[in-house]
């Protein structure tokens, strides 16, 4: 019998674990260790964050879809591997700690054969002072974060309904943040939100990022065949917030953040500040924090995970210029090198380096968007993980299992304004996520699989979406059917 | 609050940086909430999204 332990039941840790249930025998055990009782379908936290979904309906709990299908399920926190095993416990095994029910911050070892470490992102909000929903920003990156931010922006459409005026930032909380999609599609529903409250010449609304370009979105930005022309995203994301009046600030480090003022710094060193009514700033991301120790008692943590706290795989993580970046830098089997029975899946993988050029300021602070992991691929490289552990416990000698973001592509649907007739989102793929100009000299990029377009059609997707993928969580009859 | 001029002016509308940006026509923008046209879209965009995921399973 073989014991599998998945830390995490986001994206990728969910998607695993579903699929090993479905593919090993009974004898074997497959146990999800998360701190939340519920998997959360984040991409509609944008709609919550307005007041145009409840965090409900965003929300699947995990125990009884776990109880259906036979996976058992932990709501704990990890704290500390011992991919050797300890005195108290000879075989590698995870300390948790619980974080509900009767046992709750009781502490537990839990024995694994085969270990996915799918934690995602530690949401970093005290990088930046002020930063985040126990201070003066909101946030979508939770439901919960997401039903508070809707409360400040319906009490705000209110005050305009009264004739006062507003000024709404969103953006990144930070010079280091990634998922500027989210932020993206956060301000573009806004804009539409105000619009349909009649409120819109009451506000001014104000994009403000750390990328270099709009629409870097921390892959560099991308190519599109459109209109007879091969259009950068910037000019597609200019466009959009063109018409939507949307202003930016890009090439900024916010610095700290008072109950009506940002102050933020430039890339090229300038202070400035930024006074506003209602912010939602996305905070940085690292690793969770998990510790390793091996049979002697050391603290090995350096050799499992990344100064970031992302956990190392089989990447290139030697440091290099920009110039010498390759596609073959990145993972393909999310493997630890430390420990073969070990993986990493979706964000808690550490990337060997950002995708976008990283650009600092004249005294080295770094001002540039980082490497996203979106849905999809996080959700393929936990299928893969998967296949390769099955394959592992069949013993059928089957190599290791691959997908690199670097052959990868991603579909993002970002919703740009609701309604069934006057609905429209933005859908974009990218093939690869990480640029290859060694397969694609000119633009790292196969445009063939390249596109976006706006229009009611996204948006119809978006909702689509939406309940597919909570189907697909909720691991009803067919959920194999529904792609990553 | 009142929105402060300051943004506004430091930059007159001609100059800001939307001004420089690419804005979709009447037409472009008819045809974005145009329901026929949109149904194409759909199906033509859920190709797209079916071939790369397809893609994904099979590029490695
Ligand atoms: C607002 C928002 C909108 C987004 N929209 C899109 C979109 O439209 N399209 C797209 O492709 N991507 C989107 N993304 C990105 C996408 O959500 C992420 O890529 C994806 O969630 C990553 O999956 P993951 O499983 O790695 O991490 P997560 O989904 O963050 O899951 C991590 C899991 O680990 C658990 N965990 C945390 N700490 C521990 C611990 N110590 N021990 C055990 N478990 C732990 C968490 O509770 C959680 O269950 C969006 C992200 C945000 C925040």
């Amino acid at each position: 019998m073989a014991n599998v332990v998945v830390l995490g039941a986001g994206v990728a840790g969910h998607t695993a674990a579903a699929f090993l249930r479905k593919w090993l025998g009974r004898e074997h055990q497959v146990t999800v260790v998360s701190p939340k009782p519920d998997y959360n379908w984040l991409p509609s936290n944008i709609w919550v964050g307005l007041g145009l979904r409840t965090p409900q309906s965003v929300l699947v709990p995990l125990k009884p879809v776990y109880d259906r299908v036979g996976i058992v399920f932990k709501q704990a926190r990890a704290v500390t591997l011992f991919p050797e095993g300890d005195a108290a416990m000879p075989s590698p095994h995870v300390e948790i700690e619980y974080t509900a029910g009767d046992k709750n911050q009781q502490r537990e070892l839990v024995p694994y054969d085969f270990l996915i470490n799918a934690t995602g992102p530690k949401l970093k909000f005290d990088a930046t002072e002020g930063l985040g929903p126990e201070h003066f920003t909101n946030s979508v990156c939770t439901a919960d974060h997401a039903f508070h931010a809707a409360q400040a922006f319906l009490r705000d459409v209110e005050a305009m309904k009264h004739g006062e005026q507003r000024r709404f930032v969103v953006g990144s909380g930070h010079g280091t943040c990634t998922c500027q999609g989210a932020s993206l599609e956060y301000v573009v529903n806004l804009e539409a939100e105000l619009r349909r409250h009649g409120v819109r010449d009451k506000a001014q609304v104000i994009y403000l990022s750390n990328e270099y370009e709009l629409g870097d979105f921390g892959m560099g930005g991308a190519h599109i065949r459109k209109g007879g022309y091969i259009t950068p995203t910037s000019i597609f994301t200019a466009s959009l917030f063109a018409e939507r009046g949307i202003e930016w600030i890009l090439q900024a480090h916010v610095e700290k953040i008072e109950k009506t003022q940002i102050s933020y710094i430039t890339l090229e060193g300038e202070h400035r500040t930024l006074d506003y009514d209602f912010a939602m700033l996305l905070p940085p991301f690292s690793g969770v924090g998990l510790k390793a120790i091996n049979a002697s008692g050391e603290d090995i943590s350096a050799a499992l995970f990344a100064p970031n706290g992302f956990m190392r795989v089989d990447a290139d993580y030697a440091a290099k210029p920009y110039e010498q970046w390759q596609a073959a830098d990145w993972p393909k089997t999310y493997q630890s090198p430390a420990y073969a029975n070990i993986f990493a899946a979706g964000i808690a993988f550490a990337p060997p380096h950002a995708i976008s050029q990283p650009h600092f300021t004249k005294d080295g602070l770094p001002i540039f968007a980082t490497a996203p992991r979106t849905g999809m691929p996080s959700a393929t490289i936990g299928k893969i993980i998967a296949e390769s552990i099955r394959d592992q416990i069949a013993a059928n000698g089957h190599a290791l299992r691959t997908a690199s973001m670097a052959k990868m592509g991603a579909a993002c649907v970002a919703s740009t304004g609701t309604g069934l007739t006057m609905g429209s989102a933005a859908a974009m793929t990218v093939c690869p996520i990480v640029p290859d100009y060694q397969t694609y000299p000119e633009y790292g990029r196969d445009l063939r699989y390249t596109m976006g377009e706006i229009g009611l059609a996204g948006h119809w997707i978006k909702v689509m979406l939406h309940y597919l993928f909570l189907y697909k969580a909720r691991l009803l009859p067919g959920w194999t059917l529904i792609p990553e | 609050m009142i929105l402060r001029d300051d943004w506004k002016q430091t930059l007159p509308a001609h100059m800001k940086p939307s001004s420089y940006a690419t804005k979709p026509t009447r037409f472009t923008l008819f045809l974005r909430t145009f329901v026929p046209w949109q149904i194409v879209r759909f199906l033509i965009v859920n190709i797209k999204m079916m071939r790369m995921t397809w893609l994904n399973k099979h590029s490695h």
